[in-house]
């Protein structure tokens, strides 16, 4: 099997196994029901103010900052330049006929997102560091957990060997990406720092619905952080609860 | 006065470094048989009691979606690590909040997750035994549920 065969294969059951399994996950926590009133205090009394927590919490990381400064320091930079290199990538995903092309060709975007990785590399080393020496976040670190910055590291590593040292035919790469999602395969670039770095975004995406990454979808789901804090006003009964309660009086 | 090993209050806290099994010999007093078994308690581990463990915790994870969801979400980033004073004051590092919760979420790791499933060293997932119920009985026991921890 030629190797762009093998990388198409491979994207097309990464992919179904990053959605599938994300999407099952997503239903197990909707349908878990929540039936103690646990939000942190202070905690908002109102859905606005519900909606504006997690806001402050996706965003800027807020109790992360109140916990401990160093690792709020490196994760929100982390994070952030993860999100600027996301805005830059999906040019290799968009003809310039889509609507949001104007927005993403933006030179900002594209140099924002290149220096980004840079600082998701500052990011990733200050975590890693942290999870060496500090002995305590050591003692807490199973081998996945420096399996699982080794290989994002990796990810950005080979993602700016590409943009820095060894340019790849991104003409080729673009046609490859687009060819998956028209289903129309295309044959693939094969030097060697993009094999690594979309083998290891294929890796990635398959160990998502399995691992500690579940905590983007989960943080929307903690009911320490999605409840209002109105435990007096209106009753909060789950329907396994609310069962118990009528089995009682009858 | 006894003899306690006690660190000094300061204005700002000093976080000690981990003393392994420091607190491991403190639990409750476990009941005699007589007055378990009124209150519906077994009075001795039962037989099967690894199964019957694992099935509660099934049990629990689909009727709390906090349970299931913090026992996912945990990316041991360590920032909840000084904040529990029972481990402040004692240095056991059982008795940090990840590190307590990571007594049980190893077991459900083992049993309700894929990696534990198949890569058990991978994750830090181990079977139950009764080295893990002796922890789970000490270390569950010496959190208050003050809340100090919920970052």
């Amino acid at each position: 099997m030629s190797l762009s065969a093998a990388y198409t294969a491979l994207f097309y059951v990464a992919i179904v196994i990053f959605v599938v399994g994300l999407g099952l996950r997503i239903s197990k926590y909707a349908k878990t029901p929540a039936p103690l009133k646990i939000p942190t205090t202070p905690a908002p009394v109102t859905q606005c103010g519900v909606v504006l927590r997690m806001f402050r919490e996706v965003v800027f990381f807020q109790s992360l900052f109140k916990g401990n400064k160093w690792t709020w320091i490196f994760g929100w930079i982390f994070h952030a330049s993860l999100l600027l290199a996301f805005f830059r990538h999906l040019r290799y995903a968009m003809s310039p006929d889509n609507i949001l092309w104007p927005l993403v060709s933006l030179e900002v975007v594209q140099s924002f997102g290149k220096y980004a990785g840079f600082a998701m590399l500052v990011g990733l080393i200050g975590l890693f560091g942290r999870r060496i020496f500090v002995d305590r976040v050591r003692y807490i670190s199973s081998p996945s957990d420096y399996l699982m910055l080794i290989l994002i590291f990796a990810i950005a590593a080979s993602g700016l060997g590409m943009s820095f040292v060894a340019h790849t035919d991104i003409v080729s790469l673009k046609a490859f990406v687009l060819g998956l999602i028209y289903f129309n395969p295309q044959p693939l670039p094969s030097d060697p720092l993009v094999l690594i770095h979309l083998g290891l975004v294929a890796l990635l995406m398959i160990i998502f619905p399995v691992s500690k990454l579940l905590h983007a979808p989960g943080v929307f789901f903690s009911p320490t952080r999605n409840q209002i804090d109105n435990p007096r006003e209106k009753r909060h009964l789950s329907p396994w609860a609310a069962k118990l309660e009528t089995n009682e009086r009858s | 006065m006894a003899n306690f090993e006690t660190p000094e209050i300061k204005e700002y806290p000093t976080i000690p470094l981990i003393k392994e099994g420091v607190m491991a010999h403190s639990k409750p007093f476990i009941s005699k048989d007589a007055f378990q078994q009124p209150l519906g308690f077994p009075g001795e581990l039962l037989d099967n009691w690894q199964d019957v463990a694992i099935e509660k915790m099934g049990e629990m994870l689909g009727k709390y979606r906090g349970l299931q969801v913090f026992l996912d979400s945990c990316v041991k980033c360590g920032a909840c690590t000084d904040k529990c004073h029972y481990f402040l004051g004692t240095s056991d590092p059982k008795n940090m909040p990840v590190a307590r919760q990571d007594l049980l979420r190893k077991v459900y790791r083992r049993y309700f997750t894929f990696a534990g499933k198949y890569f058990p060293k991978l994750v830090g997932a181990v079977d139950m035994t009764k080295e893990v119920l002796d922890d789970w009985y000490s270390y569950f026991h010496q959190c208050s549920q003050c809340r100090r921890c919920s970052v």
